[in-house]
């Protein structure tokens, strides 16, 4: 017999019997500049040819937290979308995600359960001793070809991110983890639902380590890219363009934007966002310069990478766009 | 941007666009004193940085690059141009027009100028200068000079090297 239950979904659920995407995944791990307090401002940028559902395949050769992906899968109709990163850890995350899912679920279910059954203390032990573990596992990880080991590394990491300081997820030139712990009273490891959404959603995706050329190879017609990279430091002393172990310099950002320039005479539909220079100096024309034949609009962003809680203010970030 | 306040990107940047730019091209970087020793041990697709000439005054004068591509058939002198405050630069523009079509010896000329600090006029004269060939004689007139701003460069090298 068919059991049936009232389902405690949001409003979003009427629209699933048209979309069957609209799911109401969101990211996965907490990401430092993430893009989710930004999506109302970046619907009002996004390409007239998205709204109209004319744009099929969508491109995120950053996708980190993956915020835009998410609300672009779930909101637009797409059909096809390619995810790219350089981080091994976030991009095995993404692939376990999309496969193995069910697998994921069990071994955050258990460190869910052991973790929050400590005291502060032991707690403290228990993360400091796993992060040594994750670091020194990674060795042992052949990040090039999937395997059943992926999954309780993938959980592991989503144990740490979900417990570390801030959800700063960051690794150091060595390609060690190193973020102290948080203080979260309850920290959300395990969050079944939304990755079962996640997963869902991840059908339509094809994702890579990659570099951000990459997409290059694989653009198609009907194609709206939104670049999120590592952003330019705004000072001297914000040195946290590193969350990886690879760098992205001003000569990163130029390589960067010639592709723009290249895909932009494709025809493509593109987006990039960065951080706005004239935070801290009005006078700094970089991305006025380096991006003069395209749109350039600001947003607010409320940023909180700052250990300093004073200096967590308003700022503005830029969107570039060739539309 | 007010005259007398500088802009953070410098002429530096402009080069290293350039480079970065074609070394993403799949051109070789290095410095023409070091390549015109050994030529033979380079290959054909070439950025050669501090390239010689004898200005028209006769003394030594360097560019900035000299583009070689046996590919794409082109030998392309580079010549970068930032003015990141106002000064005496964009009063050298005349005497580098000049130095282009009398003094240097290649046939296709670059110039790539960028910045928010020349004169009102001082860039829109130098195009106007190559476009009408201005000051050029039956000798030198088949100098091809191009002007182009940073965004005009890219999109030069991406629909050249495609």
């Amino acid at each position: 017999m068919k059991v049936y239950e009232i389902s405690n979904r949001k409003s979003s659920s009427m629209n699933d019997l048209f979309y069957e995407y609209k799911l109401g995944a969101k990211p996965f791990l907490k990401w430092v500049g993430g893009k989710r307090q930004l999506l109302e401002q970046f619907e009002e940028l996004y390409p007239i040819e998205l709204k109209l559902k004319k744009i099929k395949n969508y491109y995120e050769p950053f996708v980190g937290g993956g915020a835009v992906f998410f609300d672009v899968a779930q909101n637009y109709e797409i059909e096809n979308a390619f995810l790219y990163d350089i981080n091994d850890e976030l991009i095995i995350s993404y692939k376990v995600i999309q496969k193995d899912v069910n697998k994921l679920i069990e071994f955050l279910y258990r460190y869910d359960k052991q973790y929050k059954k400590l005291n502060d203390e032991k707690r403290k032990e228990y993360y400091y001793e796993l992060r040594e573990n994750y670091n020194l596992q990674r060795f042992n990880i052949d990040y090039n070809k999937y395997s059943e080991n992926w999954i309780p590394r993938v959980a592991q990491t989503i144990f740490l991110n979900k417990t570390c300081f801030n959800g700063l997820f960051r690794f150091n030139s060595k390609g060690g983890f190193n973020s102290p712990m948080g203080r979260y009273k309850n920290p959300k490891i395990l969050d079944e639902q939304n990755l079962l959404n996640v997963s869902k959603l991840l059908e339509i995706a094809t994702i890579k380590k990659a570099d951000f050329r990459e997409v290059k190879n694989d653009v198609k017609n009907n194609s709206f890219i939104y670049f999120d990279p590592p952003y330019r430091p705004i000072s001297k002393t914000a040195s946290f363009t590193s969350y990886s172990k690879y760098n992205f310099q001003d000569d990163e950002q130029l390589q960067l934007a010639s592709l723009f320039y290249e895909l932009d005479q494709q025809g493509h539909k593109l987006m990039l966002s960065n951080s706005d220079p004239k935070n801290i100096n009005p006078e700094d024309d970089f991305f006025e310069t380096i991006y003069s034949a395209y749109n350039i609009t600001r947003v607010n962003a409320k940023r909180s990478i700052n250990s300093n809680g004073s200096k967590r203010n308003s700022i503005k970030e830029i969107v570039v766009t060739n539309y | 941007m007010a005259k007398g306040k500088s802009a953070n990107i410098t002429g530096n940047q402009l080069e290293k666009a350039v480079q970065t730019v074609l070394l993403d091209k799949g051109f070789e970087i290095e410095m023409y004193r070091k390549w015109e020793k050994n030529p033979e041990n380079y290959g054909k697709e070439l950025l050669l940085k501090n390239v010689p000439f004898t200005t028209i005054y006769g003394h030594k004068g360097n560019t900035e690059f000299l583009l070689l591509s046996e590919k794409y058939n082109l030998r392309i002198r580079i010549e970068c141009k930032w003015q990141q405050s106002a000064g005496s630069v964009d009063e050298k523009l005349p005497y580098l027009y000049l130095n282009t079509i009398e003094a240097m010896p290649e046939k296709d000329i670059m110039i790539l100028i960028d910045g928010d600090g020349f004169k009102t006029g001082a860039k829109e004269w130098l195009r106007n200068a190559v476009k009408e060939k201005l000051y050029t004689t039956a000798e030198n007139n088949d100098t091809n000079v191009m002007v182009f701003s940073l965004a005009e460069f890219f999109t030069w090298a991406n629909n050249t090297f495609n």
